[in-house]
């Protein structure tokens, strides 16, 4: 029996594909009301729909056994679970923008760096080797340099449409990003072969 | 109305909780008691340098750390084992060796809030000083599987590992201390996709850069010490995988089961020398014992002996012990005017029962009852 987190939103059709094409039961999940809870009508899996953050939590505490998730939300966790296998879904990249004639590497002074990903701005910035200050923003970061809250941004860019309306640039890729398969430290060692088969199934369809 | 709360990652633990906690600490210290352990209760604050010596990568934001009069950091003690090793390299420097401590004390760890992590866990365990790994591995390995028998009937697996698998390995290939550090976090953490990017970035041939992938899935029953073997390029490594494997049939002809090994375990420890084990049980998310070989940590702080030894984590296991039975309990009522003849009944019936006192000044005489 495994408990299987997926992540809600951009990833859900894409990971409920690949459990299609698994031929697991995963009907109850396509057709779903407002249960939260599904149950596989093949193999003896359940799964429910959670955010991301969620499903590290989840994950991390061994409620779920299994969870998909973004690289992107990974980064921006303390890694207490194993990272097992990139679905290559839901690609996309994380980059250093800003306005073309505000180059943040070029800028003497103090530099600010407006981001939803605290974590990974900071490590990229130290990594470079550059003191930098963050300022966490929930939204729409693509107005911080534009109305000179900071000097350039660090996010997800997935076709970069948002940025060019907005007249920014990419100055740097940071990564690539895509989904991940987590797994609980204890569930690999204790549900080995359920989780085996699980992957392998994956596998088989990527 | 003032409303009073306990720091971030703090816990009460109230009635059954208590007493279930109680009863798993008892049945294993009377396990190792029958091993030739010794207690030892060591100080709630330790100096921040003697942790910082024992760990040599200590996560600062990890420890909860405060000045004292003098100005010299202390923090609460992050575990046992660092201690232990400083009593018995500062109060134990003649004694003959093997020594025999075993501790159960609460550790503390900052973990970030709102994780729903504790940040204060009770660790019982043991630690084995003056006997190397050819005697004390087996030793401490059978002490552990016995001390597991806590659980039960609940699925339980130990796992042991080798950190000189991994560091041998990585002589042969001569890989620079920076590498082997990138390299021991990615297998350790089986964080398998970011580890093939890195295994492509080092100059290594087909056979090494197809170990290192290998490495965090050489994991499971005692097959996988034969899988490992095609990457057994020295003679210290077959050895390590004889030793394993010998470990293993001992363990087995001792009659324990569920004996499983990584040999991608990398502690986050670096003060291990050999060989690491940690337990997992059905119902626990996370590790519910962990425990290794440190052969140098005690010369650190000025005796050189080999040590082994683990620790259980109580708390984890408070939820899937069955609870305490209810034992036999009376209840005395009486009125005020009688308390003294209720204790003198309480005091008779409680040789062989829980007996509680209740005020009650309706009542005429003392009334005993049977709670049920």
């Amino acid at each position: 029996m495994l408990h299987i987190a997926l992540t809600k939103g951009r990833l859900e059709k894409e990971s409920v594909k690949i459990f299609e094409k698994c031929g697991y039961g995963i009907e109850e999940l396509k057709n779903k009301g407002r249960q939260l809870v599904f149950k596989d009508s093949i193999k003896e899996n359940d799964y429910f729909l959670v955010k991301a953050a969620d499903c590290v939590t989840y994950v991390e505490h061994g409620v779920a056994d299994v969870g998909i998730v973004g690289k992107d939300t990974l980064l921006e966790s303390t890694s207490r679970y194993y990272e097992i296998l990139d679905l290559g879904i839901g690609k996309c990249g994380f980059i250093v923008a800003s306005l073309p004639d505000k180059d943040p590497y070029k800028k003497v002074g103090h530099i600010k760096i407006g981001t939803k990903y605290p974590t990974v701005a900071k490590e990229y910035f130290m990594q470079k080797g550059m003191d930098v200050e963050i300022i966490k923003i929930e939204g729409s970061v693509e107005l911080t340099p534009i109305l000179g809250l900071c000097d350039a941004i660090v996010d997800i860019m997935e076709t970069g449409t948002t940025l060019k309306e907005n007249g920014l640039v990419v100055f740097d890729r940071i990564c690539d990003i895509s989904a991940r398969v987590i797994v609980n430290k204890a569930s690999f060692k204790l549900k080995r072969k359920e989780i085996n088969e699980l992957l392998l199934d994956i596998k088989k369809v990527l | 109305m003032k409303q009073f709360t306990i720091p971030a990652g703090m816990r009460d633990l109230i009635l059954g909780e208590c007493e279930t906690k109680k009863k798993i600490q008892l049945e294993i210290e009377n396990t190792l008691d029958k091993w030739g352990y010794q207690e030892v209760v060591t100080p709630t604050i330790e100096y921040y340098k003697t942790y910082n010596i024992g760990f040599d990568d200590m996560q600062e934001e990890d420890m909860y750390k405060f000045f004292d009069a003098s100005g010299k950091i202390i923090m609460l003690r992050a575990d046992m084992t660092i201690p232990i090793a400083r009593v018995v390299a500062t109060k134990f420097k003649e004694a003959p060796m093997p020594l025999r401590f075993r501790y159960c004390a609460d550790v503390f760890k900052v973990h970030e809030e709102l994780s729903g992590l504790q940040n204060e866990i009770s660790d019982c365990g043991v630690e084995l000083i003056g006997v190397d790994e050819k005697s004390g591995d087996l030793e401490i390995l059978a002490t552990a599987m016995e001390a597991l028998k806590v659980v039960k009937d609940k699925k339980c697996i130990l796992e042991i590992g080798n950190v000189n698998y991994f560091r041998e390995a990585c002589r042969v290939l001569n890989l620079s201390e920076e590498n082997i550090s990138v390299l021991g976090n990615l297998i350790g953490k089986k964080s398998l996709i970011s580890l093939e990017e890195y295994v492509k970035t080092l100059q290594l041939d087909k056979d090494a850069q197809q170990f290192f992938l290998e490495l965090p899935w050489m994991s499971g029953d005692y097959r996988v010490l034969e899988k490992a073997r095609k990457y057994a390029w020295n003679t210290t490594l077959n050895t390590l995988l004889d030793d394993l494997l010998r470990l293993y049939e001992n363990l087995s002809t001792l009659g324990y089961e569920n004996i499983n090994f990584d040999l991608g375990k990398i502690s986050n420890l670096n003060y291990y020398t050999g060989i690491i084990f940690e337990a997992f049980v059905e119902g626990v998310g996370t590790r519910i014992m962990s425990g290794g070989r440190y052969d140098t940590l005690i010369g650190k702080y000025g005796r050189d002996l080999p040590a082994v030894g683990f620790s259980i984590k109580l708390d984890a296991l408070i939820d899937i012990v069955p609870a305490v039975e209810k034992k036999k309990k009376y209840i005395i009522e009486y009125a005020s005017k009688d308390v003294l003849k209720a204790i003198m009944k309480s005091n008779v019936l409680r040789e062989k029962a829980i007996v509680e006192l209740k005020v009650n000044e309706s009542l005429d005489d003392i009334v005993v009852k049977e709670e049920d």
